[in-house]
């Protein structure tokens, strides 16, 4: 069961608050201030498309908003996380369904493309990155860019943190045998 | 997590601009929302109101039509009353406003 989703279920999403707590306008921008860039540049590693990955973003909070009634703050910004995954999974299995044509890496917006190596290595690991299974990618992006234990990475993703770990694990072992590392 | 992440070379971008903004007016939009239904159901309920407060008071036509046709009885023939090729008798009345008078067919001849 990967996909926490809204599950009313505590069980699936712990973050479910006790009944009367709701968020108001202010917090949400404030988690939006917060999680905006780690949340675009994981995304930006599974889309590989700036201005799709903003309108997760975008359609994620608003979600949030939708159900402000229900929506612990002190979660919110993990709720951030676990939405925009799922939009994000959801539009590469939408992709695979059509046969949609992977989008290009432009690189757009990384410093120091006027570097050769610099590019070929983000170009590299781009590549590989690109190659990882969705399950493995969400928990490297995750731990790279969210500051999230692996508990608190296994309750976004809906999985045991044993599971993060061992994701992470194989991971970075096929992302490093990939880049020539050892 | 102390494992050494290939991942740690990844470049830190920068998400387009203009994503706060963006939030802040969709949430704006979706605020008035709970308005939104609320002012077109006040206004007919309002209408409602005005059509039934209309129906109550306008006078019912047929309670005018028989309001005329009793004053028409009641109003007598402005050159009072003729009769011609009957026999009138006047017949007592108890009640010296009230004048009532038989009419009878003229014999023939």
């Amino acid at each position: 069961m990967e996909a926490c989703g809204w599950s009313s279920s505590r069980q699936c999403c712990p973050a479910t608050p006790p009944d009367g707590v709701a968020i108001d306008e202010g917090e949400l921008v404030a988690s939006y201030r917060r999680v905006e860039r780690p949340l675009y540049n994981a995304l930006y590693r599974m889309l590989w498309d700036a201005q799709e990955c903003q309108d997760m973003i975008h359609d994620a909070y608003l979600r949030l908003w939708d159900r402000r009634d229900r929506v612990d703050p002190e979660r919110v910004d993990a709720l951030a996380w676990t939405a925009a995954l799922n939009l994000a999974r959801n539009r590469l299995r939408w992709r695979k369904l059509r046969g949609w044509p992977a989008a290009p890496d432009t690189l757009e917006g990384v410093a120091g493309t006027e570097d050769p190596e610099a590019e070929a290595e983000q170009a590299n690991l781009h590549a590989a990155l690109r190659r990882l299974p969705v399950r493995m990618l969400q928990v490297v992006l995750m731990a790279e860019f969210s500051g999230m234990a692996a508990r608190e990475i296994g309750e976004v993703l809906g999985i045991p943190e044993g599971t993060v770990a061992s994701r992470r694990h194989q991971a970075v072992k096929r992302l490093k045998q990939w880049l020539g590392e050892h | 997590m102390d494992e050494h992440m290939p991942t740690r070379a990844l470049a830190r971008l920068a998400p387009p601009p203009g994503g706060e903004q963006r939030l802040r007016a969709a949430l704006v939009a979706k605020t008035p929302s709970h308005r939104g239904w609320a002012l077109p159901l006040a206004a007919s309920l309002g209408c409602l109101c005005v059509l039934a407060s209309v129906l109550a008071l306008r006078p019912d036509p047929v309670d005018d039509r028989i309001r005329e046709a009793v004053e028409t009885a009641m109003t007598p023939p402005a050159g009072g009353i003729r009769v011609s090729g009957a026999q009138v008798e006047k017949v007592g009345s108890p009640d010296p406003d009230v004048r009532i008078y038989r009419l009878a067919a003229a014999p023939t001849r």
